[in-house]
């Protein structure tokens, strides 16, 4: 799962999307079948756990003398 | 030091008194200025201000008087106005109420702007091809507008709300008054030069007047986002009025917030897509099972599997149906060989002696046998001569 771990959310999703429309087409056997949705309910599994885990992170970006510099982020009060 | 004749105002009083004032010393004048902050209400009124380079000046076109100006008041207009000056006394506010006004060229700004706008045109700058598709799911979502205010916060709020597990890059500019323009065209630069992993950048601010967003109208501002790899989405705090910022962008968004809702999807949403799938995917296999259940079921109450005698009795059917068959295959057979016996006997007929007695010919016989030549007879022999039709005896006279 390391694999899949590393990938976008975007490339999972379609991982997954494309898994089910392979499961749709229905000219796999039984066996593969029960194969790709095991595969398939993991990597649900593992987008949702991203979507709930996600922490937002928010920096404040500025180039000083052509380096970038980050540092966290509040917004002032007008 | 006490004087009694001392007047002491109340504001009110001040305020009515300059009203008073300036209604009877001046007469109607004519005025020439830049339209700005022009707002039409529902109730009719225009209210705006007039303003040069060195000054501005609030000014009211009242419904009533509006017969008398023959165009729209636009920002930027450069105008010239009868009017008279009053005040707006609740608020001790100078004032020109417009009686007439005609155009005059085109405000300075607006005349720029439209030929900024025409040149980035011409260069095809606002051309549909060169528009970049937004990513779907960003990682990352650079933000280029002020660091404080309500823009910046509303940005943040909407994509940490949709979307958590973004990076949120700010990068706080100026947006409005001198330098404005270039802090932000350096911010889009900055972020394609030293943070490129960035996958979209929103540019903009909240609302404001015309001349608050006039930055996002100038050049520097248009060549970065046109140069920008990453993709752009413009959110200049303005519903109506598109900057060039606008016209360059990827993407238009009316404000900062409506911005943050178009870059990254909704989590719900996706979330439920996740679901949808993971159903799509149990259902699509209980089909399948039940499919095959199925098919074993029928397979295994078939006759043949379930009554081997079927095997046989197919078999004996079959047969008979063969034998009862035979008798027409037969008659079929002797029908075919009649057929070819009538045109045999045709063809017989055809070359008939007796045809040939049909034309004039004669058969002659004498004893049986029949009379080729004349040597075959002799004198007193009968002789029988066969016509067509009948037949006639003779006897040899030489």
């Amino acid at each position: 799962m390391t694999k899949e771990k590393s990938a976008t959310f975007e490339k999972s999703l379609e991982a997954l999307e494309e898994l089910v429309r392979e499961l749709e087409n229905g000219d796999k056997g039984l066996e593969d079948s029960l194969a790709l949705f095991e595969k398939g309910v993991v990597l649900a599994k593992d987008l949702t756990k991203r979507l709930e885990d996600a922490k937002t992170k928010v920096e404040a970006l500025a180039a000083d003398g052509g380096k970038l510099t980050k540092k966290p982020f509040a917004p002032k009060e007008d | 030091m006490s004087t009694p004749d001392r007047r002491v105002y109340t504001v009110a009083e001040l305020n009515a008194t300059v009203h008073e004032l300036l209604e009877s010393s001046f007469s109607e004048l004519w005025v020439e200025g830049e339209i700005s902050n022009c707002k039409a209400y529902p109730s009719g009124h225009t209210y705006l201000s007039l303003k040069d380079e060195k000054a501005q000046i609030r000014a009211v076109l009242f419904k009533g008087s509006s017969f008398g100006v023959k165009f729209k008041f636009a920002d930027g207009l450069k105008v010239l106005v009868r009017g008279r000056v009053t005040s707006y006394e609740p608020r001790g506010e100078l004032q020109l109420v417009i009686s007439a006004a005609e155009p005059r060229d085109k405000g300075a700004l607006q005349l720029a702007l439209e030929q900024l706008k025409a040149k980035l045109q011409a260069e095809g700058l606002f051309d549909e091809s060169r528009k970049k598709p937004l990513p779907a799911y960003p990682k990352s979502v650079g933000v280029v507008t002020s660091g404080q205010g309500a823009a910046v916060r509303d940005v943040i709020n909407v994509l940490s709300r949709r979307w958590p597990g973004l990076d949120i890059r700010v990068w706080p500019v100026k947006v409005q008054g001198p330098g404005a323009a270039e802090e932000i065209a350096a911010a889009v630069r900055g972020f394609n030069a030293l943070a490129p992993d960035t996958d979209v950048l929103l540019v903009g601010r909240g609302g404001g007047s015309i001349e608050d967003l006039w930055a996002f109208n100038e050049e520097p501002v248009a060549r970065a986002i046109a140069a920008s790899d990453i993709p752009v989405v413009s959110c200049v705090g303005h519903e109506t009025d598109w900057t060039i910022a606008d016209f360059v962008a990827d993407l238009r968004a009316p404000t900062p917030s409506a911005a943050a809702e178009l870059v990254v999807p909704e989590k719900a949403a996706v979330l439920d897509r996740t679901v949808e799938l993971e159903d799509g995917m149990l259902q699509t296999l209980r089909d399948r099972i039940e499919a095959l259940a199925r098919r074993l079921g029928y397979a295994a109450a078939h006759p043949l599997l379930s009554d081997p005698r079927r095997l046989w009795e197919q078999r004996v059917q079959r047969v008979d149906e063969l034998a009862a068959r035979l008798p027409e295959a037969a008659r079929r057979l002797l029908e075919r060989a009649g057929l070819r016996l009538g045109a045999v006997a045709g063809k017989l007929d055809a070359i008939s002696p007796l045809k040939v007695l049909g034309r004039g010919y004669a058969i002659a016989d004498s004893g049986g046998k029949i009379l080729t030549r004349a040597s075959q007879v002799r004198k007193g022999d009968p002789v029988r001569v066969r016509l067509s039709e009948g037949e006639i005896h003779c006897e040899v006279k030489s």
